[in-house]
């Protein structure tokens, strides 16, 4: 029952990219079909260079598509931020179909982040099988899935994504990927969904996540998966007279 | 370094609190509440109570501070516990003998003496009933006169006894030399007691009788002198009591308000030393990219700045 019903769902994954991608031409004499588009708020320059030199950081790309997939040991890290700022610098460096996934069921804030409608989502296109929902943002080759309304039992939905084939099938349409990831261990299926990206980078909040539940979270997923950490809102404090620490 | 200024910085609210807020409130409260009330007289001294006769005092103290440390080698005497046992009685403080006898005892210790100027004397007795303060000061003041009185008249009682003696000594050598004269006379009639006898023996004799007279008349002049020092010493040995015994409050720590107020504020830096010392002990956050990328066994790619304006978001 449940193997028809991911059938069902990697059927439609190609539709729904059509869909996106592809709007049908203009009919003459019928309104031009409306594509949804969303108006990102613009990031500071300096925040998505930073978030380029991640992307660039990680080894990889060349001829073949890239599932990146932005994690955290606790939640409010500022994974999203940062995979937002990363697909932002991705799609406007290679001039490439880039994708961001929300796959943050539990805590989804990229709606609210870009403006748009947060539903339907990820999580409807996995509970009730309506289209796929993919999302054009204004920045050219950016396009978004947002992770819907937040269900009640978030680890059997991501259990049920690792089953169907859509980051495959994304991978497939889309250069780059970017998954923005449930936290590692603040969420029930944050390791589950770790196995969605192909290279993991871990965002770490400093001067607020334990080192220890870190080295938890990476030994969890397992070092070899991870292509790199980030240290967000790092502001390391220096007396006036001493010379002031050098960012990574 | 870096680190223990992010942790000030990310608990400011805190460091604030027990590095300003506490200590003003503690100095706050200790000016109204910790402090004790205590009874207090000023003492006026005319003269430094080793002085020999009256005005002068020894050396570079005062007569204030010469009757301060008087005051305070008295007071742990067995004698002036005595003394002021008896001044109680008088003045019938406490319900009964046993219970002056144990305020006696208790109080003596307490008593503090200071100068306060060239001749004002400050005594004062810490206690919590302002009416047997007040009593038991004012007893003490009395009590310490007594022994002072005691202790002069003692003193003078010596060196009069010392003067009688020499004064007894040169009356008898006065009256062998009178009697040595009157018999050198009998046996040479015609020579007349005279300094201008041309008999050497009577000349001799003339001579030993005049410095026995003066040796007599020196020794006198000694007793009035000491009896004339007996009397200013008794009218300026004495404390005279210029402010009468009365209450007053005192700080608990130290002497007062600024030394409380640094005595509570370095306490207070100590307690947010401590605090600080705790979290830095007990603080695992990230915060150095080097100690991270060294304890994950990962590849730190690049370090993001806080960015407030992601608070929007």
């Amino acid at each position: 029952m449940e193997k028809e019903r991911i059938q069902r769902l990697n059927a439609d994954i190609p539709t729904s990219l059509e869909a996106a991608l592809r709007p049908p031409q203009r009919i003459p004499g019928f309104a031009p079909r409306r594509v949804e588009r969303v108006e990102v708020t613009p990031l500071p320059g300096w925040f998505v260079d930073r978030c380029r030199r991640i992307y660039m950081s990680i080894p990889g790309g060349g001829d073949h598509s890239r599932t990146i997939g932005i994690t955290s040991t606790l939640a409010g890290e500022g994974k999203t931020s940062i995979a937002l700022g990363m697909a932002t610098a991705l799609a406007s460096d290679t001039r490439e179909p880039t994708l961001l996934l929300e796959c943050d069921l539990e805590r989804s804030s990229l709606a609210r982040i870009c403006g748009c409608a947060p539903s339907p989502g990820l999580r409807e296109w996995v509970e009730t099988e309506s289209p796929l929902r993919i999302v054009k943002s204004s920045v050219d080759h950016l396009f978004i899935i947002p992770a819907g309304t937040p269900p009640s039992d978030p680890a059997r939905l991501t259990w049920e994504l690792a089953q169907s084939n859509l980051v495959a099938s994304l991978a497939a349409q889309f250069r780059n990927t970017v998954i923005d990831l449930p936290a590692l261990i603040s969420s029930s299926s944050g390791s589950l969904a770790a196995r969605l990206a192909d290279q993991l980078v871990l965002v770490v909040r400093s001067a607020t996540t334990p080192v220890n539940e870190v080295e938890r979270a990476v030994e969890l997923i397992g070092r070899e998966r991870f292509a790199g950490a980030v240290l967000n809102a790092h502001s390391p404090r220096h007396l006036p007279w001493s010379r002031p620490p050098q960012l990574y | 370094m870096s680190r223990v200024l992010d942790l000030v910085a990310s608990r400011w609210k805190t460091f604030v609190v027990l590095a300003v807020l506490l200590p003003a409130a503690l100095t706050a409260a200790g000016s109204t509440v910790l402090q004790r009330t205590q009874a207090s007289v000023g003492l006026w001294a005319q003269a430094a109570p080793s002085a020999p006769q009256g005005g002068a005092s020894q050396g570079s103290e005062s007569p204030a501070q010469a009757q301060a440390d008087t005051i305070t080698q008295v007071i742990p005497t067995t004698a002036f516990a005595e003394a002021l046992r008896q001044a109680m009685d008088r003045a019938h403080i406490g319900a009964d003998a046993s219970e002056r006898n144990q305020l006696a005892a208790a109080a003596a210790p307490q008593f503090r003496a200071s100068s306060a100027g060239s001749h004002l004397v400050l005594l004062t007795y810490p206690c919590d009933v302002p009416s047997t303060c007040v009593a038991v000061l004012g007893a003490a003041v009395e009590a310490y006169n007594q022994q002072a009185a005691k202790l002069r008249a003692t003193e003078i009682g010596q060196i009069r006894t010392a003067l009688g003696g020499q004064l007894d000594d040169a009356q008898n050598v006065l009256v062998q030399a009178e009697n040595a004269v009157a018999t050198y006379v009998a046996q040479h009639p015609g020579e007349t007691p005279s300094s201008a006898s041309t008999d050497p023996q009577m000349d001799l004799l003339v001579g030993q009788l005049a410095a026995a007279k003066q040796q007599v008349v020196s020794v006198q002049g000694k007793l009035s002198d000491l009896q004339v020092a007996a009397a200013s010493r008794a009218a300026q040995g004495t404390l005279t009591t210029l402010d009468p015994p009365h209450m007053s409050r005192r700080a608990v720590i130290g002497d007062g308000g600024i030394f409380q107020a640094a005595i509570i504020l370095v306490a207070c830096l100590a307690l947010a030393a401590a605090y600080l010392v705790v979290l830095w002990r007990l603080d695992d956050t990230a915060r150095d990219p080097r100690v991270l990328e060294r304890r994950l066994h990962v590849p730190l790619l690049v370090t993001i700045p806080r960015f407030s304006a992601m608070r929007r978001f």
